[in-house]
């Protein structure tokens, strides 16, 4: 049972009795207590001369009261000299009736008159009187509500406007002490939940009109946003110079890679672009238009806050050039007039045209010296090539200035992914004496083929009725005719592609055929040792095969008019066409007659 | 390949299972589908596409007519009467015969007032054109294996047509 229940219910009609109640507070000191008392006991002997007032004393003290304390009052003994003693006493008395633990035992000695004036007391003397709550209790709302009143109350009274008042001239003061309890309450994100507690109790009347209050509020937050910015602009990643660009690092650009690192770098500005930039609402899609999905607006957003980045940045720092340069290759790719790109340039949207030159000769020089890194390993590669026609027009034909068509030689190297990688081959690997064994019945259609086309014939028949039946919505009957696959190709590791430079020969001459395996090789950086020692497989068209070949079937009656050294015809023909790897007869002998068929 | 198919199946409009009918019954714009003086196919695209729908309909058709309907709309209707091992027996007899590739070959070897010539060219435009299909979805599934299955009929049909030369790439 709390305390002072019974003198709280007992003092509803009953103004002494409802004072003396609010005195027993165990959290009072005694001599405050006491004092209080004396100044309260003065008027209850005044009041005790009413016959009902014994009544209502009777049920304050709970019933436990003697009936000689009623009469010791009315017979107003009680007076201006009671004395300390005795109203200390009186107060232990009323306390251990209202079975109080907390009470502490009243043992003052103060014997001082208690000092009166002749005009009545109207006021409320006890400050205290509601509060019954006792100390600070954060899972009860009314407890920490009443504690609140009374500090609000408290730095009222004190002088300040009111409890944030207080608050904020602790943090602007020079004590050590208030400095770190301001910092402490930052650092644990104590402005962040105010903040988070005024917008959640925000409206349209909360933010302020005046623009020099709207710059003042947001200059606090220009700090953070600025050294976000910094950390931006000093990211190495984003200021690759144009000289550096390689095909790797051109590959490897992504809006999405590039945000996600924006974004880690910094939150809180890309937080604020994301809300400028996400629509509220989304956008009601027309009568028969599909429902966009969200990733979709989630790309497109990206790749444009990425970019007005990237101009903003460029703005800043010239080396910040993340998006400017692929920008730039894209623009050149699609062959994109130079005087525009001048005018782009100007925006911030890419780079000068003399970068991009100077981008465009690093990623050459990069790709080639990738090619002439393929041999190192020892690994298997392929290499095919084909003709490439342009046709150059003219607007006006003159006698100096003709269309006509230029004829060059494309090709690619082939590099598989790691898990298929062999080494080289090796002559030992080649047998050409089984290409006498070829037939047609090799090429054509074998029982394994058939069975594989009706697997792949159900599945698709199957897909065709189940077409059918979803195009009618009628349920579709639970049959399953898997596609089968035979030798997929892992998606996970890609083979490499590299680019072979252009040459400007005609595979279809001779001559042109020999000089452009003389380029590959010397393009791909071929050993003299691998040279020797290596095949190298080469794919192309009917036509490039027949080139190939050409030469070896009239070998011998063309060798027989070249002088090789201490080596016959013979040997020659044999290490030729058996045994010995045509580019590696090119390399030793520097004859202009070889061969790299197919293998 | 596609080429080589509209050549061999293009036929006449007058003809029961030719695609030159197909094109006026499905009101396609011919000259958006072929080039018909340099025989060539004009629109990739849309020649791929009409040549497909042609084969879904034969297919189609096909196992309403294995599975005992004579109207599509019949077998639309009573679907769900029919029990799934049917409709599965179905398919797989009518694969079975499509991947038998002498089938033409022998029923074109049987008396001329025997033959059934819609029904050797509706075989052979199913057999070629999913030889076809299987072919581009190979490619789409990355799988080489099942591309050299339709690969292997290939060289064998451009071999017999104009077009020799890409039986020598093979």
């Amino acid at each position: 049972m709390r305390d002072g229940y019974y003198l709280r219910y007992a003092s509803l009609n009953f103004k002494p009795a409802r004072r003396v109640a609010g005195i027993i507070k165990p959290q009072q000191s005694a001599k405050f207590r006491n004092r209080v008392f004396r100044a309260q006991i003065a008027e209850f002997a005044d009041a005790s001369n009413i016959p009902q007032s014994r009544a209502h004393l009777n049920v304050a003290s709970g019933g436990s009261i003697e009936p000689s304390f009623y009469c010791w009052y009315s017979i107003r003994v009680l007076h201006l000299s009671l004395t300390l003693q005795f109203c200390s006493s009186l107060a232990f008395s009323f306390r251990t009736s209202t079975s109080s633990p907390q009470m502490p035992a009243a043992t003052t000695t103060e014997t001082d008159q208690l000092r009166r004036s002749a005009r009545r007391r109207n006021e409320i003397s006890n400050y205290y009187r509601d509060n019954d709550y006792g100390p600070l209790d954060r899972d009860d709302p009314q407890n920490v509500q009443h504690h609140l009143r009374e500090l609000r109350a408290e730095s009222t009274r004190r002088g300040f406007d009111n409890l944030f008042d207080a608050v904020l001239t602790a943090a602007q003061c020079d004590e050590e002490q208030f400095q770190d309890d301001t910092r402490d309450f930052i650092q644990t994100g104590g402005l962040t939940t105010m903040y988070e507690i005024s917008q959640a109790h925000r409206s349209k009347a909360g933010i302020p009109e005046d623009s020099a209050l709207r710059r003042q509020v947001c200059a606090a937050a220009q700090d953070i946003y600025l050294d976000e910015w910094a950390r931006i602009i000093r990211e190495p990643s984003f200021r690759k110079p144009l000289g550096k660009f390689s095909s790797e690092y051109i590959e490897s650009f992504s809006f999405t890679a590039i945000y996600a690192t924006l974004l880690q770098l910094a939150p809180c500005l890309f937080a604020l672009l994301v809300a400028m930039t996400t629509r509220t609402t989304p956008k009601p899609p027309k009568p028969g238009e599909r429902v966009r999905k969200v990733y979709v607006d989630q790309q497109w957003r990206q790749r444009v806050v990425v970019f007005a980045i990237a101009i903003l940045a460029n703005l800043k720092n010239q080396k910040f050039n993340v998006v400017q340069g692929f920008t730039s290759f894209y623009l050149y790719a699609s062959h994109t007039p130079k005087r525009v790109m001048a005018v782009l340039n100007h925006l911030g949207v890419c780079v000068s045209y003399s970068s991009l030159k100077i981008a465009l000769s690093a990623n050459g020089e990069a790709c080639a010296a990738r090619l002439r890194s393929v041999c190192k390993p020892g690994l298997a590669f392929f290499v095919s090539y084909d003709n490439l026609t342009k046709a150059v027009r003219v607007r006006d034909d003159r006698i100096h200035n003709h269309g006509g068509f230029i004829t060059s030689v494309a090709g690619f190297v082939y590099v598989p992914p790691p898990d298929f990688s062999q080494p080289m081959f090796t002559p030992e690997d080649c047998d050409y004496r089984r290409f006498m064994e070829l037939n047609p019945s090799h090429f054509g259609p074998t029982e394994s083929d058939q069975k594989i086309l009706q697997s792949a014939f159900a599945s698709m028949i199957w897909e065709a009725v189940r077409s059918f039946l979803q195009g009618k919505n009628i349920k579709v009957p639970e049959i399953n005719f898997p596609m089968k696959f035979i030798h997929p190709i892992e998606q996970s590791e890609l083979p490499e592609i590299l680019t072979l430079p252009m040459y400007n020969l005609d595979e279809a001459k001779l001559d042109d055929a020999v000089q452009i395996h003389y380029s590959i090789q010397e393009d791909i950086g071929m050993t003299p040792e691998q040279v020797i020692g290596n095949i190298v497989p080469f794919r192309g068209d009917n036509l490039t095969c027949q080139q190939n070949r050409f030469v070896i079937l009239w070998l011998p009656d063309i060798l027989e008019g070249l002088c090789f050294g201490s080596l016959s015809v013979r040997q020659i023909v044999d290490s030729v066409t058996l045994t010995r790897p045509v580019v590696g007869f090119i390399y030793r002998y520097r004859c202009l007659f070889y061969c790299t068929g197919p293998i | 390949m596609l080429v080589l198919l509209y050549r061999t199946h293009l036929g006449q409009s007058t003809d029961l299972c030719a695609l030159e009918r197909w094109i006026a019954e499905l009101e396609k714009n011919r000259n958006k589908i072929w080039n018909a003086d340099k025989d060539i196919v004009k629109n990739f695209r849309a020649s791929e596409d009409f040549f497909e729908i042609v084969l879904d309909g034969y297919l189609v058709a096909s196992i309403v007519h294995a599975c005992g309907f004579g109207e599509s709309t019949e077998f639309l209707t009573n679907i769900s009467t029919v029990p799934r091992e049917t409709l599965s027996k179905a398919i797989e007899a009518l694969a079975e015969h499509l991947a038998q590739f002498k089938q033409v070959a022998q029923m074109k070897s049987a008396p001329s007032e025997l033959r059934d010539r819609p029904l050797e060219n509706m075989t052979m435009f199913m057999q070629q054109g999913l030889t076809m299909k299987n072919f581009k979805r190979a490619m789409r599934d990355g799988d080489p294996g099942r591309a050299l299955a339709s690969l292997s009929y290939y060289t064998v049909w451009f071999q017999a047509s104009s077009q020799n030369k890409y039986t020598k790439k093979r």
